[in-house]
């Protein structure tokens, strides 16, 4: 039985010879700091009061919002000496909205390599290689999905709202950005599609260069100014467009151009 | 797309009906009365010869007798396990409460059939363990190996349940035998209902048997009422065969169905579950002076497994509905001889595992007045396959006055897949490369000792070596961990490996009863547990899940424990059972993510985290007394459980608060043709629930266990 015995613990020292804790070198620490990122949502320079039939617009529009809701994605760092630094080691695709005070804020997960940084980029929605239909499943997030067969993903931006038409009525408008479609023939039958639309573009921050310092925890203040939806370089028109346009590819092509210029950044003090 | 109303009923859900039952009792009781006289006529009967003492096994292992609990009201067989020291279930509907023995959950505990028979469940969930597709009626006794001692049954890591069904048995005459149960459960108006016939001759004899369940939902001791209604029909049928003497030869059939089970703690429902089990046995005897005996097995099991949220709320932003099909087949030869003194079983088996299935998200979009509907087919698991083939050697001897008990197996496990599912991140290989193969060893050694007069001492070491599930290796994304992550598979884990050490007193008094308090500890090598992938590498695919975790392999973590118990001598009228039981689990280097509203911003490393899913100490008496030469028969059981405080910070795991529940039963046998059982469980219908429940989706209530619940027993056995 000795001799059983030895045997068996000699056979389960070398079988648990690889159950030796394997010790992990920690890798050099880079010199970092944090980002957050706040946002807020103006009209004419004021915080937005949903739901009160105060504003107008360049077209002449009388208009409410009732509803903000949209995604950025890809916010990028670009340093001094050309290099970058794009979030992305925890989430790339992040979700804003006006009646979800959480999602107003961004903690950047990324640590943001010390150094001067002439300014921040992020892509208004999100890209074609990212924007996957069903890639969210829970609410908020996927009350955002874009119908497959007019292109599929999730809406870039929902503004919801109602204008005063040219008869004084009070008319709800869904200001919506996503994936455009191009229809052969009149009218808007999905089965004329012949081609789709990336609609997304990058946002550069006007005066958005920093310093940053090792340990260092830097908030930005973005606001959304969203009377520029509607102006600069276009005009646009409720009367003109109507309720809906994410079937008007004219129209959101219109919005993605106005949209470069939407955003301001300040450093909080 | 067709949506069902939400079942919520406490309706009782009726198979086939009690008026049948009624009219068999009528029609063949008085068949029954001379049955008796004519099976009088050709048997010998003998005085009933009583042999009292304890026979004390090497490992820890403890044999239950399916006939001790015949009356009970059970309606699954894995919450009739939690009532053994250091086992518990995790709960997540009415049934299919899945065992975890000593800490071990989920494949770590190996569950087989009749010594061979494995059975691959569909769920991904685990709605449907293996112990959910066989039914206690069908059960002749279940045999609990605590620790990876016994290998000739195929690999074992963290503990073994060898549940054995009622099989076709010889008779010296000519002769046939029946049963019929009907069981009520108040609460949940749970009614099940069972036949069985079974007879033959000494060359050819036969069982078949066939039964229903159906139960609503139930009500808790707070009052709240659970969706936990589920109906099951079940079939079995064998056949045995002497071809000549001491040659049998075994065949045998089971069908079980489940309808409508529904989990609240899952996020779907079982909308059908059908399993189909066939098994051939030849088992030879006495072969000559060195060979003992021979047995070649082998077997076939299939599930089909369909789960959908179409009674859920979240069905209507988007329906789910996932279709599974899990095949298992393999066998084994086993020969034993004798060599000298000792005992050799050797032997070798192989298992075969192919699983496929799809889940298919329906989203439907009323947009500026017009309805768009989005549909998406992901592969759950494709084409996979998962092999194993053993060959092992058991050994069993006597050296002088310790028995001495050894076992060494090895196994050779390959797994693949027909994904084309790739993700490589960053330069990170998350799931890729498909293929993968190992070569495992595990063994085992006891000893038992009599150290003076009926005290025993008993010690074991054992290696046990798992190579990933199919689950662990191939799933993508669902939630089938107890935190509310969608999980991925991992095809590179590494099989894990448990190194157990257990020690054992056994004392025996034949005035006062059996005392064993058993000690083990775990070391686990390469242990499985999921780790947060980030949403910018992949994103779930659950509602309700906040996160993606895979499947990784920990370096070490370890656990420990004990067991006591105590029963009163089989011979006196009064018996007296008590028990108590812990377990320990520890990870040395836990990861915990810091959350900051709703998002990850860090991580740090939890130093001797509590392993979680790990349940607290609880102690059990039980009381019984026979009067009337047993034909009346009270019971008194008391459960209490401790809370459990010692929690995983890593996994944010919840603190449970302890409890107390009792329950009472009183049986009478006025012949030996009929047993009426009744009794309360819950008498004081608390408010409880088990560490190991699982939280109502989209919540973090718990899921409470049902409270109050009166039941009735009525069998007839000819």
């Amino acid at each position: 039985m000795n001799r059983s015995l030895t045997f068996f613990l000699v056979v389960m020292m070398v079988a648990g010879g690889n159950s030796c804790t394997e010790k992990k070198e920690d890798p050099p620490r880079i010199p970092a700091g944090n980002v957050v990122f706040d946002f807020s949502h103006l009209v004419d320079g004021d915080p937005l009061h949903q739901n009160e039939l105060i504003y107008t617009n360049a077209a002449g529009n009388n208009y409410l919002i009732t509803e903000v809701k949209y995604f950025i994605s890809d916010i990028t760092f670009y340093k001094s000496d050309g290099s970058r630094k794009i979030v992305e080691d925890w989430k790339d695709i992040f979700y804003i909205d006006i009646d979800i005070p959480e999602t107003q804020t961004i903690r950047i997960f990324d640590q943001i390599p010390a150094g001067e940084y002439d300014s921040i980029t992020f892509i208004f929605g999100i890209s074609e290689e990212k924007n996957q239909s069903f890639m969210y499943v829970n609410p908020p997030e996927v009350f955002m999905a874009w119908p497959t067969v007019l292109g599929g993903g999730y809406h870039y931006m929902m503004i919801n709202g109602k204008w005063e038409d040219t008869t004084r009525h009070t008319i709800p408008f869904d200001f919506h950005m996503g994936i455009g479609q191009l229809y052969q023939g009149g009218g808007y039958n999905p089965d004329s599609i012949y081609a789709f639309v990336q609609n997304w573009f990058i946002v550069s921050l006007p005066e958005s260069d920093f310093t940053m310092k090792d340990q260092d925890s830097l908030t930005f203040n973005i606001a959304m100014n969203i009377e520029s939806w509607f102006e600069t370089p276009h005009i646009y028109d409720h009367n003109h467009w109507g309720g809906d346009i994410m079937q008007k590819q004219p129209a959101m092509e219109m919005a993605r151009e106005n949209g470069s210029d939407v955003f301001s950044i300040s450093k909080a003090e | 797309m067709k949506v069902t109303s939400i079942k919520n009923s406490t309706e009782p859900v009726t198979g086939f009906p009690i008026r049948l039952l009624v009219g068999f009792f009528f029609f063949f009781v008085p068949l029954l009365a001379s049955s008796q006289e004519s099976s009088t006529g050709d048997t010998v009967t003998l005085e009933e010869v009583k042999v009292f003492g304890k026979q004390v096994p090497i490992f820890p292992m403890e044999s239950i007798l399916m006939k001790n609990f015949s009356y009970e009201p059970i309606h699954d067989i894995g919450d009739f396990l939690r009532q053994e020291p250091n086992v518990s279930g995790i709960r997540k509907g009415g049934i299919a409460i899945d065992p975890v023995v000593r800490g071990f959950k989920y494949n770590q505990v190996t569950v087989l059939l009749n010594n061979g028979v494995k059975i691959e469940g569909g769920c991904p969930n685990r709605m449907d363990p293996v112990v959910a597709h066989v039914e206690n009626e069908d059960i002749s006794g279940i045999e609990l190996v605590k620790g990876p001692f016994l290998l000739k049954y195929g690999p074992v890591m963290g503990a073994l349940i060898n549940i054995q069904t009622i099989q076709p048995e010889p008779y010296l005459h000519p002769t046939i035998h029946g049963k019929v149960l009907y069981g009520f459960e108040s609460n949940w108006n749970g009614q099940r209902e069972h036949l069985e016939l079974a007879g033959g001759s000494r060359d050819f004899y036969f069982r078949i048997s066939g039964g229903f369940k159906g139960y609503g939902s139930y009500t808790a001791g707070n009052g709240e009422l659970y969706n936990t209604s589920f109906r099951k029909s079940y079939v079995t049928a064998g056949a045995g065969f002497q071809i000549k003497e001491k040659h049998h030869f075994t065949l045998s059939y089971a069908y079980n169905q489940g309808n409508d089970v529904m989990f609240p703690a899952l996020p779907m429902d079982e909308q059908l579950d059908k399993t189909h089990i066939a098994s051939v046995n030849y088992e030879i005897s006495d072969l000559g002076k060195i060979w003992n005996s021979l047995q070649v097995m082998g077997y076939v099991s299939s599930v089909h497994h369909v789960m959908d949220n179409y009674n859920r709320p979240v069905a209507s932003i988007m329906q789910a509905i996932t279709i599974v099909d899990a095949w298992d087949a393999g066998g084994k030869v086993v020969g034993s001889y004798l060599a000298g003194d000792c005992k050799i079983l050797t032997g070798l088996d192989f298992e075969h595992i192919y699983k496929d299935g799809q889940k298919k998200m329906t989203m439907k979009m009323i947009m500026s007045g017009d309805t768009f509907t989005s549909v998406k087919y992901t592969n759950v698991f494709n084409q996979t396959v998962w092999n194993n083939a053993g060959i092992f050697n058991e050994l069993q001897s006597r050296f002088g006055s310790v028995d001495f008990s050894a076992a060494i197996r090895l196994d050779y496990n390959q797994a693949n897949s027909a994904d084309t599912f790739h993700l490589i991140n960053d330069g990170i290989t998350y799931f890729d490369k498909l293929n993968s193969d190992f070569l495992n060893v595990s063994f085992s050694a006891g000893m038992k000792k009599r150290l003076v007069s009926e005290l025993y001492l008993t010690a074991a070491l054992g290696l046990g070596t798992r190579s990933p599930s199919i689950l662990e290796r191939f799933i993508k994304l669902m939630p089938v961990q107890f935190d509310s992550y969608d999980y991925l598979g991992n095809p590179q884990l590494k099989p894990e490996q448990n190194y157990q050490v257990d020690v054992s007193l056994d004392y025996y008094l034949p005035e006062v009863g059996s005392f064993t308090a058993n000690g083990f500890f775990s070391l686990v090598h390469n242990y499985i547990l999921g780790k947060i992938i980030s949403p910018s590498v992949i994103k779930p695919s659950t509602q309700g899940a906040v996160g993606v975790k895979q499947f990784s392999n920990e370096n070490l973590v370890y656990l420990t424990g004990f067991e006591f118990s105590f029963s009163s001598p089989f011979q006196k009228k009064w018996h007296l059972m008590a028990s108590a039981a812990v377990t320990y689990g520890t990870n040395p280097d836990a990861i915990k993510y810091i959350v900051s509203e709703g998002e990850v911003v860090g991580e740090e490393t939890v130093y001797n985290d509590p392993l979680p899913e790990i349940p607290p100490l609880e102690g059990t008496i039980h009381f019984s007394y026979d009067f009337f030469r047993k034909k009346l028969v009270p019971g008194f059981t008391l459960r209490m459980v401790n809370a459990q405080n010692r929690v995983s910070e890593a996994y944010d795991e919840q603190k449970t608060p302890g409890f107390v529940v009792a329950a009472a039963s009183l049986s009478y046998t006025p012949c030996s043709y009929f047993t009426i059982a009744a009794g309360v469980d819950n008498i004081f219908d608390n408010a409880y629930y088990e560490h190991l429940n699982r939280r109502i989706v989209g919540s973090l209530q718990r899921l409470y266990e049902p409270g109050r619940v009166f039941y009735v027993n009525l069998a007839v056995k000819f």
